[in-house]
């Protein structure tokens, strides 16, 4: 049994050092030239517009097709608020809400005013699964504002 | 060489980590371009402004694309004046014509300011004297980190 691991492990060295080379002072590790794509951890950005007037208020979910992790959500105000109410952006993932993952844009904000959070928990999203965005502004329900989700790719 | 004394495999909570053996300075790997799409702006004088786009990983930005979504309205041109950090880049303005219909296309090049430092930002500032006018813009990238 040992043995056949063994091999196994040979073979797959061999397979795999051709998809890998080494530059002549031994120092580079680049790909081979047949390697046309490589799937490792890598952080990512999307963007999403979020608007604050009552009919267009909701929770929007934004699918991935891989696995993900959230690791900061970011709002930039891109329309004034209302003066009355804050509004705010509820984040997190089909189990629940994320920890530390609401967004509060304060009431009247400016246009360019930014805010980021860094949510902790639920920010583990499964490929073809969703991380959702719910806004809510009570009085004076108007603006509108960018977000952006920092991601990293775990799968 | 072989595999295993050019790359360390260790576990982590999301499965085998890869990481370059000592003695591997650099990991040269193919750069793909990539793009951000869906960063509205506006030509309303109330919301003209700075949107700062952030990055969490180092990139070159190659080029910059608006789409007319709400027609321009005439007088002037609206612009849009991209850069880094450190400042403007240059070959980094979209002139958006005056009277642009909806569809209209526009695309720039920025040649410098261009490069994001992981954690920093590439911003799009809007300016048109009289109100009136949607742009989309996208900004195609390539990380280099």
């Amino acid at each position: 049994m040992q043995m056949v691991e063994h091999v196994k492990e040979v073979l797959t060295m061999s397979w795999m050092n051709r998809l890998l080379k080494l530059n002549a002072t031994r120092t580079t590790l680049s790909l081979a030239p047949q390697v046309t794509s490589v799937n490792l951890p890598t952080k990512e950005i999307v963007t999403f517009p979020i608007n604050f007037v009552t009919a267009n208020q909701g929770t929007f979910w934004i699918y991935f097709p891989y696995k993900v992790t959230v690791n900061k959500i970011r709002a930039i105000v891109t329309t004034a608020l209302g003066a009355t109410a804050d509004a705010t952006i509820t984040c997190g993932n089909s189990t629940g809400a994320s920890a530390s993952g609401v967004v509060t844009l304060a009431a009247g904000a400016a246009v360019a005013t930014a805010y980021s959070v860094s949510p902790t928990t639920n920010n583990v999203v499964l490929a073809d699964g969703y991380y959702y965005l719910t806004s809510s502004k009570g009085a004076t329900a108007t603006g509108f504002c960018l977000v952006t989700l920092e991601v990293t790719r775990t799968a | 060489m072989p595999l295993n004394e050019m790359l360390e495999f260790k576990k982590d909570g999301y499965g085998t980590l890869i990481t370059a053996a000592p003695g591997i300075t650099g990991v040269s790997l193919p750069a793909w371009a990539e793009v951000v799409t869906n960063i509205p702006m506006s030509f309303v004088t109330a919301d003209q402004m700075q949107m700062r786009i952030y990055f969490p990983f180092a990139v070159t930005i190659t080029k910059i694309r608006g789409i007319v979504t709400s027609v321009v309205s005439g007088t002037a041109d609206g612009t849009i004046t991209c850069g880094n950090s450190t400042g403007a880049s240059t070959g980094g303005v979209l002139t958006i014509t005056l009277s642009s219909a909806v569809a209209a296309k526009f695309s720039a090049t920025p040649t410098t300011n261009n490069t994001v430092a992981a954690d920093s930002y590439y911003y799009l500032t809007s300016l048109k004297t009289l109100t009136g006018g949607l742009v989309d813009c996208a900004l195609e990238y390539t990380r280099t980190a």
